[in-house]
């Protein structure tokens, strides 16, 4: 197998993790699926290594396997060769596992709340997990950054916010000292402002305890801000692997120069359509001989379908690639600085939306001494408006009312102040953040597509016609209007989402984060198919989101909320060039980078 | 409708496929969900198929079970076995009626309640709240009480303790789909009224109702049973499994088969409605 040359002079002994030929079978519904295929990996004392891939690219199921806990009915085969702390792993017993879980390797997950346990104090859960004494939890809740451990030791988890539980569960596992900590997408679903001190958090750990984090991610960004070495996963493979730095400056196999190319952060070109990775995963080919990415490289040559490639040293890092033709990557970018710009919208002075002195409370849980519930403002006066043809974005953390907002203008929310205005009568579409959930799972795409041609109905010839116009307009193929949602991926759920909105084109259409669960090249072909369909309408857009990257890329305009009310509104380069406000300006700063470093 | 798609181009519908639901539905459900339309064909055609007339002595009273009458005769003579064929149609039917019913009633009362929402569903929901509250044996005891005995006034009184279940269950279901984001969706692309009714909310609420009902059709023969063993069902020749059971009962020692095999009658129509709705279930949970 292949050693990585810059970690050879390190002594052998030094290796925490050593994993050789793994592989992974697991059973779905009686067909076995080999989700993990030769993986060979070493890890060192304090070593940070990012595991990147897109969703079902076996990155999570690595992660199951090192804690032996892949999911029982799914009758999982291992075989290969898990070393941890010079224990083996593989095949080893029940009670081996069991200590193996409690000493030596211990996780954290995208979902803090459904780890802890919500009828108990964060004290009896730390004390349960490691059974140490008193003091040491507080010690452990403050060397995380909690203000007030004790406070918050003795808090239900539901007291605590998404960051704060995140760090319980940190404080939680490196309480028992682990030698590897799992960390599966720990910032997903945190805003980059909380996402930037997570990533600090587990630099400051991985130096100070010696402890090896295997970082899960699919944000080479997010990797290239925090780790050391880079494992890039293709179909249960390892497609490359080598020192972060190099990987990010020069990505040797077409995937990762893909996934790196699709990435947007606050530099890259919004003039023009954001690269993305070809098509989407296909499973049509046998992979047993042959490159799983074959069918979506842009360079794949004859002999891609016919050899295996295997794990080699890269010739233009210290690290390893399995590709046949990766000399050819390189000019995979020269390739890209040829798209077409975009065409100028047409931005009149009208406005299609306008919203004044919007307000809106929400009631609490608490009630007064009288019974009435005590109020909550989420939305203070809020001033907007959207001109016809125009873009806004609008950013903020989560629980700034951005939602609540985009809901009022909808139409789906009365708010309890101000006033709406609408260009016309014809209402704006909306399209929601899980584009699976908002498609009705018993109805083909055509059926829910054609409910908007209230007119005509949708069976009859014109209505048929017009519902395959419209999915042949988000670029999806129209023999799909007789499919049922489940028989789609999502990345074709969220086009016919955008067909029902767009078959008869409003005005107004709002974007509720549509891209934050997204990996990132379904994230870039949504922006760029957001862009193409509101310049082509000539719509107007409001497009809510956490992501200053993405409002940067597609409006015209960003406006911050912070606290329900709007702190900033202004032209996006002017706005991430020269924040006015303090908030605005630690977002920026807290945006991860490609660039070594992090942030600005 | 000239231009379909070739349907050969299309990706393959996995239409409902009987294997994989027996298979989700697990080896004894299985049973349960093949059982129970079996028991209603039988339960139908009990008149027809029954091997003597279980109205007329055929045989020498008190014979125990053989070959020429499986469960043995009764105090007069009669084939027993007959008898519970028959007696099945008078237990099984009326629970099917009555859980029918009470679906119906039920559904409606809840879809208007979880679609208006707001005062109109405190309303209904108190209502059936007051429904809920009453103990179900003691509202059909007073019932047939004040009607007179009969399985018409029997059926009515079950039928009015058990709707406000199903009208929970189905405001529940549309409370929930109410806030999904799909038919918010739907509202957004100008949905409205019966229509999102009935294409985007009905077909979401049907899988709880079916599998509620299903575990209900045990609970029901149950109450049916007990009502004709209290003397509050047919009256006494009608060969009602409920009384068979508690007219013999006093002869358990000497002629055990008597009450036994009625009730065991009983227990099994119980058993394999249970494995059914167990069954359909576990099968629509995991689709």
């Amino acid at each position: 197998m292949v050693k990585l040359s810059h970690r050879m002079s390190e002594p052998v002994t030094g290796s925490v993790l050593a994993v050789k030929d793994l592989s992974v079978i697991l059973s779905r519904e009686g067909r076995p699926s080999r989700v993990l295929d030769g993986i060979s990996f070493d890890m060192f004392p304090g070593e940070i290594i990012a595991l990147v891939g897109e969703s079902g690219s076996g990155k999570t199921s690595i992660g199951l396997t090192l804690q032996g806990l892949l999911p029982r009915e799914y009758l999982p085969q291992v075989a290969g060769s898990i070393r941890l702390a010079g224990i083996e792993l593989v095949g080893a017993g029940r009670r081996t596992w069991q200590s193996a879980r409690r000493h030596l390797v211990r996780a954290i997950s995208q979902d803090p709340m459904g780890a802890l346990n919500p009828t108990m104090t964060i004290r009896r859960q730390m004390q349960e997990s490691k059974g140490g004494d008193d003091r040491s939890i507080g010690d452990w809740l403050s060397r995380t950054g909690l203000p007030d451990p004790e406070r918050i030791a003795d808090a239900l988890p539901h007291r605590l916010s998404a960051g704060q539980r995140q760090r319980v569960l940190i404080a939680m596992a490196m309480m028992a000292r682990p030698k590897l900590l799992i960390a599966d997408e720990p910032t997903t679903a945190l805003d980059v402002i909380m996402q930037a001190q997570i990533l600090d958090l587990l630099r400051d750990l991985a130096r100070d305890q010696q402890t090896a984090i295997l970082f899960v991610t699919h944000d080479l960004t997010v990797a290239a801000s925090l780790a050391d070495r880079v494992l890039v996963l293709y179909a249960g493979r390892i497609v490359e692997m080598g020192r972060m730095q190099d990987v990010a400056r020069n990505a040797t196999h077409p995937y990762s120069a893909g996934l790196l190319a699709a990435r947007f952060d606050l530099d890259s070109d919004r003039r023009r359509p954001l690269p993305t990775l070809p098509s989407e995963r296909t499973h049509s080919i046998n992979v047993e001989n042959a490159c799983a990415y074959a069918t979506r490289c842009p360079i794949a040559q004859p002999d891609c379908t016919a050899i295996r490639p295997p794990l080699e040293p890269a010739s233009v890092h210290g690290g390893a690639v399995a590709c046949l033709h990766h000399e050819q990557t390189a000019f995979l970018a020269t390739q890209r600085a040829d798209a077409k710009p975009w065409p100028a919208q047409a931005i009149q002075e009208t406005a299609a939306l306008r919203l004044s002195n919007i307000g809106k409370t929400y009631p609490t849980g608490a009630r007064s001494f009288w019974g009435r519930r005590q109020r909550q403002p989420v939305l203070r006066s809020v001033n907007l408006s959207i001109k016809l043809g125009e873009c806004v974005a609008l950013v903020g953390a989560s629980g700034a009312g951005k939602s609540t907002l985009l809901r009022i203008a909808a139409g789906l929310v009365v708010p309890e102040g101000g006033t709406v205005t609408r260009f016309d009568k014809l209402p704006p579409q909306v399209v929601f953040q899980d584009p699976v959930a908002s498609l009705t799972p018993w109805l083909t795409i055509g059926e829910q597509i054609g409910e908007r041609l209230r007119a005509v109905s949708p069976d009859s010839d014109y209505g048929r016609r017009r519902v395959g116009e419209a999915i042949k307009l988000v670029g999806l193929d129209p023999v799909l209007m007789d499919a049922l949602p489940a028989e789609m991926s999502v990345g074709q759920c969220q086009r016919a989402v955008l067909a029902r909105a767009v078959i008869v084109p409003p005005r107004l259409l709002l974007c509720d984060e549509p891209i934050s669960a997204m990996d990132v090249s379904l994230a870039a072909t949504t922006l760029n198919l957001l862009s193409d369909l509101r310049r082509r309408l000539g719509m107007a857009m409001l497009f809510v989101t956490h992501d200053l990257a993405a409002a940067r890329i597609i409006a015209d305009r960003i406006a911050v909320l912070k606290d329900g009310e709007l702190v900033e509104i202004a032209d996006p380069d002017a706005i991430i060039a020269a924040p006015q406000s303090s908030y605005t300006r630690s977002l920026v700063a807290a945006m991860p980078s490609l660039q070594p470093g992090g942030g600005r | 409708m000239t231009k379909r798609p070739s349907p050969d181009t299309l990706p393959a519908r996995p239409r409902f496929n009987w294997r994989d639901f027996f298979r989700r539905a697990g080896g004894l459900e299985s049973v349960g969900i093949i059982g129970v339309p079996v028991v209603t064909v039988v339960a139908v055609l009990a008149p027809w198929i029954t091997p003597f007339d279980p109205q007329l002595r055929v045989a020498g009273a008190y014979l125990p079970p053989s070959a020429g009458h499986w469960f043995g005769t009764d105090e007069i003579g009669r084939d027993l076995f007959s008898r519970v064929i028959l007696g099945a149609q008078y237990t099984w039917l009326p629970a099917l009626a009555v859980i029918g019913f009470s679906l119906t009633v039920g559904t409606m009362v809840g879809l208007i309640s979880g679609l208006m929402g707001d005062k109109v569903d405190l309303v209904i929901q108190r209502i059936v709240d007051l429904f809920l509250v009453l103990p179900a044996s003691l509202i059909a005891l007073a019932v047939v009480a004040s009607l007179g005995p009969g399985l018409g006034n029997t059926m009515i009184a079950i039928a009015i303790v058990w709707w406000p279940w199903y009208a929970r269950i189905s405001r529940d279901e549309i409370r929930r789909l109410k806030a999904r984001p799909h038919v918010e969706a739907a509202r957004i692309a100008g949905v409205r009224g019966p229509r999102l009714l009935l294409r985007y909310l009905l077909p979401g609420v049907v899988p709880a109702l079916l599998i509620g009902a299903s575990l209900d059709v045990a609970n029901i023969v149950m109450t049916l049973s007990l009502m004709s063993f209290l003397g509050l069902g047919l009256p006494a020749p009608a060969p009602e499994l409920g009384a068979m059971t508690s007219r013999t009962l006093d002869s358990l020692t000497v002629h055990w088969w008597l009450p036994i095999l009625p009730a065991a009658i009983i227990f099994l129509l119980c058993l394999l409605a249970n494995l059914a709705g167990d069954g359909i279930r576990a099968a629509l949970r995991g689709a």
